[in-house]
């Protein structure tokens, strides 16, 4: 027997035995305000995560502003639904049905919320994938250094480019990696000639004829396994 | 010198023949004087003679028998020849002296110093009855006579013998006054012709063995004599029966063995030419061989044995108990009686006035002249000489007491008078109803003497008397003994009628007034002119003519002051003191002015109850006093008293409960007068207790209030006159205790209280006619009230009489109110142990008892509403009564049963006496009813608790909304502020 919070000996008895008569009813709705409790935890959480991810995901953006029209909307629409949950499990009779109406709307603001989320960082994961595609080959014949730039970011983005991140620490490690890349591209000092070639190179629409600009010419040499990357085809 | 009993040794014989009176006493013929008696022995042509005098005590036996020895003797001394002849006769004579057998038979042996050699079994017989052996030997001789006798017994006591054989009776049997021991005493010892008509027999007792003598002899017996007093009985009978046996066996002499030794003498006396005069002034001196000396001495008709005249003699019962062949032996048969001294049965009193006037005379001559009077005795065979004849008063004397002749010679009679001492032997007050010679001279004459010695002392003649008090005494006191003392007044209860034959003043006066100035005593104040001049007045001669017609005065009115002058004036018991005590009764009853007194008080004075004759002791009465518990008024000898008494009487039975008769007025006055003396005294007299009242009531007050406390649980009211009226009217309820000891007090005190009240009413009541108490004096209640509250002694009250004066007050100390402190400590403790006890209770459904009575309440409180419940359910409780209790528990009774708990909180936490002011049975109820709902709910708890194991109460459904919506508002402030939702750094 389950003794009510502060309720005790006499008194517990008491209610026990007040609660004879109609044990079906009490039964049925202390199922419904157990699965209230538990559903509004489930949302409660799930909508946290969801904020947490939009957190991190404005930071790997290093976009305070990102999704925020979807998040109001969300928030809206689940703060209405909830009030309306509100109203329902205050009525001395719950109505189990309405009740569940109100959590599948909620539920249907914060998946929303959710999907947006999933979207924003399924984007910077291509983002980031793309342009260290882009510069992968050089780095692996210019810079070993920037070359493992690329392989820590490769390693932080693996297996999560499906799950939205809700930790700012990873987000923030995200960026950083970006920006470790960024740096060791930077020491290479490649001038715009330079890497307007080497852009055109990498995308097959260099002109050989660039190869004979000195700059290009020097920059060529200083690194002779670029040389040896560079072929020509025929358009 | 003068005696009353016969002193004819030691030189005696002039005195005693000197005033010896001729005795004549009769045979189957007619009368025998005493010289022809002395002439039948002295001349008997028979060679043995045996004469039997017999007669009652004091008759004149040993009188006749030693004159008999004298006129023997001095025949034998002159010419005068006895029919013996010339034979030397011995004549012995066995007087009574201490009447015991060894003195006799000591007497036989010494005046027959020459036949000592045949008195030797004599001798030894006087041995074998002294000494402390002497019981041992007796105790033997009963063995043997039972012994021989035992086929003649009955079926049980065929082995009695062996009681009288057995080491362990011995000493039972031979003890200090048993039988046997008073046996051998008798033998021995100083007796009473009366102690020697029979044998200290056994009683039924002696065979009542103590268990150590209840040993040696058959157990059958013992068994039977133990068990069976009717047994006991046969068997003292059956050794009484043989005791007369068995004593003559222990002398020796049972048998012919006298008879022998009698015959020895005689052979030898016969040889020697001698013979024996034998005269034995009383058989019974030889106890149990009265009748083998008779046997001894009867004729034999042996002419070897010599000449004998024997004379015996014996009472009446002696001589009816010889055996008939024995009296056919006896010569001659002669009876002694009263009359055969004094010759009462002659006209007027010649014969008594002379043989008091020969003592007179006798005396008077003295030692000088004895011989002279004793001479005419035996020349002229009595006296002829007067010592009068030379007293100068002589004619003065004699006009005042008159006189006897004796021939030519006149003796005067004083101190006595002519038929005085007649009726002074008639008048004797003695415990024997013998008038004869030698009551005459015993309990007259020797005390009349001693008492004119000292001139009569007291108000008595010196005499045991009946008083004769004058018919006309109170008539005529105050004119004819004006000026007398107490003491002569009282005398003249005596003096008239004894010394003058009349029974009034007014007749007997003149008779009287010329011996009053012998008798040292005024004259009388007046006498009557009827009477005639005193000097005219000699008494007459003749006493004989007819008493003077009774006056009018009743005879009980004589009588009874008779007896009275009895008692004050003789020093004697009052007789029939009973009238007295009634008449005394009576003026105690209604006279004494109980009403006015509160000391002693109203229950005091009860406790006596109706003052009735057993209330009164008057000194010398012989009744008993009444027990001593009554009041009891006592009455001393006194002249006062005694006066008081004759006017009592006077009252009683001449006024006929009035005071109209003659000098009743006088007699009222000293009546009243008395009264206002002695009063006092009286009414003291109804306290009969000893111990001190004050306490007693103390003490009952004390316990009152004590009570009240106890049985009402409350104090006193402040107010004085309230408190007494609750003390002396509330009605103790029946007190509820936690303790035996309070339940004990409780149930008696009902009782207890009446009982207390009742004494302490009592003792203050005042008294308001003969109706119940409706007044009491309230200040010894209000005196104890005022003792300190928390004091619940008794206060000291030891007194050693309290039981026997205050027995409720005793019982009360008794009880264990005089441990009431101790007895609260014990309630207290159980009260304390009661309410504590709900702690477990308490506990057990998780109540907090930090608080009791709010603890008490929240368990009430919560029982009900467990109730109530179940009564939603359709749940019983299973005691409908005690649901409908519970149920009731509104806030009010719940209030109550708290504040009820509160106060025996409050109790328990301060003195043991606070249990006073609380009623434990109300505490006791409510906790019990705690634990009847107690356990009933358990009960109940534990039936349902199946059904109640997997219950979801309202509570928790309401629990569980509450978490669901605190959760919802969480929720909401989470929607609401999107902004601040926390950063996850990990």
């Amino acid at each position: 027997m389950t003794i009510p919070s502060g309720l005790r000996g006499l008194r517990a008895l008491e209610a026990k035995i007040r609660g004879l008569p109609n044990q079906d009813t009490l039964q049925r709705r202390r199922q419904i305000v157990r699965s209230t409790q538990d559903q509004v935890r489930g949302l409660q959480s799930e909508l946290i995560l969801n904020l947490q991810r939009v957190n991190a995901l404005r930071i790997a953006q290093d976009n305070s502003d990102l999704l925020e029209s979807n998040v109001k909307r969300a928030l809206a629409s689940a703060s209405a639904k909830t009030i309306e949950l509100l109203a329902l499990l205050r009525k001395d009779d719950f109505d189990g049905r309405k009740i569940s109406e109100k959590f599948d709307a909620i539920k249907r603001a914060t998946k929303s919320l959710a999907d947006d989320t999933g979207t924003g960082w399924a984007d910077i994961c291509n983002e980031y994938t793309d342009q260290a595609n882009a510069i992968r080959p050089i780095a692996e014949r210019l810079s070993p250094r920037l070359l493992a730039r690329i392989q820590e970011l490769d390693g932080l983005l693996a297996g999560k480019r499906n799950t939205p991140p809700n930790s700012v620490t990873f987000a923030r490690s995200v960026v950083d990696a970006w920006r470790a890349i960024t740096i060791e591209i930077e020491s290479l000092a490649i001038k715009p000639a330079v890497k307007q070639f080497l852009n055109d190179a990498k995308n097959g629409t260099g002109d050989p004829k660039s190869i004979i600009d000195p700059e290009i010419r020097t920059f060529l040499d200083t690194y002779p396994l670029l040389w040896k990357s560079l072929y020509v085809v025929f358009r | 010198m003068l005696s009353p009993i016969a002193q004819v040794g030691s030189g005696a014989t002039e005195w005693f023949l000197a005033t010896h009176s001729p005795i004549t006493c009769t045979d189957n013929v007619g009368p025998v004087d005493q010289e022809e008696l002395f002439k039948f022995l002295f001349s008997a042509s028979k060679p043995e003679t045996l004469v039997i005098v017999k007669g009652e005590p004091g008759a004149g036996k040993s009188q006749l028998i030693n004159w008999l020895k004298i006129r023997f003797d001095d025949s034998l001394g002159s010419d005068e020849h006895p029919s013996m002849g010339d034979r030397r006769v011995r004549s012995v004579m066995i007087r009574r002296r201490s009447g015991s057998l060894k003195d006799a038979l000591e007497q036989l042996v010494e005046q027959l110093p020459e036949f000592e050699r045949y008195l030797a079994k004599i001798r030894a017989a006087i041995d074998g009855v002294s000494g402390e052996a002497a019981n041992l030997r007796l105790y033997k001789q009963l063995y043997l006579c039972l012994f021989d006798a035992r086929d003649t017994a009955q079926k049980h006591l065929r082995l009695l013998h062996e009681i009288f054989n057995a080491n362990g009776t011995v000493k039972w049997l031979c003890r200090k006054n048993g039988a046997i021991d008073l046996n051998i005493k008798r033998l021995v010892e100083q007796s009473d012709a009366t102690a020697r008509e029979s044998l200290p027999f056994f009683r039924a007792d002696d065979f009542k063995f103590p268990p150590s003598a209840n040993l040696g002899f058959d157990g059958d017996l013992a068994d039977r004599l133990a068990d069976d007093e009717v047994l006991r009985n046969a068997a003292a009978s059956r050794a009484n029966e043989y005791l007369r046996f068995a004593i003559a066996g222990l002398t020796g002499l049972r048998g012919d063995t006298l008879n022998e030794i009698f015959r020895e003498i005689r052979e030898e006396m016969q040889r020697r030419g001698e013979a024996l005069a034998l005269f034995i002034e009383d058989v019974s001196t030889l106890s149990v061989l009265d009748e083998e000396l008779v046997n001894a001495v009867q004729p034999l008709n042996d002419p070897k044995l010599c000449p004998l005249v024997s004379v015996l003699g014996m009472t009446i019962p002696a001589y009816v108990r010889l055996p008939d062949n024995l009296k056919g032996r006896i010569d001659r048969v002669l009876e002694i009686s009263t009359d055969s001294s004094l010759k009462l049965q002659e006209a007027g009193d010649s014969g008594i006035d002379e043989f008091v006037a020969r003592y007179l005379n006798g005396l008077r001559a003295g030692p000088d002249q004895i011989r002279l009077l004793a001479d005419d005795v035996r020349a002229r065979g009595d006296q002829r000489q007067s010592v009068c004849e030379d007293c100068p008063v002589k004619t003065k004397c004699i006009e005042a007491f008159g006189s006897v002749q004796f021939g030519d010679v006149e003796i005067g009679l004083y101190p006595l008078g002519p038929g005085v001492a007649r009726r002074l032997l008639k008048g004797l007050d003695l415990d024997t109803s013998l008038r004869n010679p030698r009551t005459l001279l015993q309990h007259v004459v020797l005390p009349l003497l001693g008492s004119i010695a000292t001139e009569f002392r007291g108000s008595t003649v010196g005499i045991s008397l009946k008083p004769r008090s004058p018919g006309d005494l109170a008539v005529e006191q105050d004119r004819m003994l004006a000026g007398w003392t107490a003491e002569q007044k009282g005398r003249i209860s005596y003096l008239l009628y004894y010394w003058t034959g009349r029974e009034t003043l007014r007749e007997g006066a003149a008779i009287l007034a010329p011996m009053l100035p012998w008798f040292q005593h005024p004259p009388f104040s007046r006498l009557d002119p009827s009477e005639g001049k005193p000097d005219d007045t000699r008494p007459p001669k003749d006493f004989t003519r007819p008493a003077p017609v009774e006056p009018e005065a009743p005879k009980k009115y004589h009588d009874s002051i008779a007896r009275l002058d009895a008692w004050f004036q003789q020093n004697r018991p009052l007789e029939r003191d009973v009238e007295y005590r009634q008449l005394l009764a009576s003026v105690i009853s209604r006279s004494l002015s109980l009403d006015q007194v509160r000391i002693p008080s109203q229950r005091v004075q009860g406790l006596s109850g109706q003052i009735t004759a057993a209330n009164i002791e008057i000194e010398g009465m012989i009744k008993k006093p009444a027990v001593a518990s009554k009041a009891r008024f006592v009455f001393e000898r006194s002249h006062e008293i005694y006066e008081f008494l004759k006017d009592l009487v006077g009252f009683e039975h001449l006024g006929k409960s009035s005071w109209r008769f003659p000098g009743g007025e006088e007699a009222r006055r000293r009546y009243g007068h008395w009264l206002s003396k002695r009063e006092a005294q009286y009414i003291r007299a109804y306290d009969i207790t000893k111990c001190d009242s004050r306490a007693a009531l103390a003490t009952g007050v004390r316990f009152l209030r004590l009570a009240y406390r106890f049985s009402l649980r409350k104090d006193l009211p402040s107010d004085l006159a309230q408190a007494v009226n609750q003390i002396v009217s509330f009605k103790p309820t029946d007190t509820f205790g936690l303790s035996a000891a309070i339940n004990n007090m409780s149930n008696d005190l009902p009782q207890r209280v009446q009982a207390i009240r009742k004494v302490i009413l009592d003792e203050l009541a005042v008294r308001q006619g003969a109706g119940g108490i409706n007044f009491i004096d309230p200040r010894p209640i209000v005196e104890n009230l005022s003792f300190n509250a928390d004091d619940v002694s008794l206060g000291e009250f030891d007194g050693a009489d309290v039981e026997i004066d205050f027995p409720s007050i005793s019982r009360l100390q008794k009880s264990q109110w005089t441990m009431l402190a101790e007895v609260l400590q014990g309630e207290h403790k159980a009260l304390e142990t009661l309410i504590y006890s709900l702690e477990t209770v308490l506990r057990h459904w998780h109540i907090s008892t930090e608080n009791m009575p709010e603890a008490i309440r929240e368990y009430l409180e919560s029982a009900r509403a467990v109730i109530k419940a179940c009564e939603e359910a359709n749940q019983l409780l299973g005691n409908d009564n005690l649901q409908e209790r519970i149920r009731s528990l509104a806030p009010a009774i719940v209030s109550r049963h708290v504040s009820m708990i509160e106060r025996g909180v409050s109790v328990v936490d301060g003195e043991a006496l606070a249990v006073l002011s609380l009623d434990v049975k109300e505490v006791n109820d409510t906790v019990d009813l705690l634990k009847q709902i107690d356990a009933a709910i358990r009960r109940l708890q534990e039936a349902l608790s199946q059904r109640l194991s997997d219950v979801v109460t309202t509570e928790e459904v309401e629990a569980g909304q509450q978490q669901a919506i605190t959760s919802i508002q969480e929720f909401l402030a989470l929607c609401a502020a999107e902004s601040v939702c926390p950063e996850v750094e990990a």
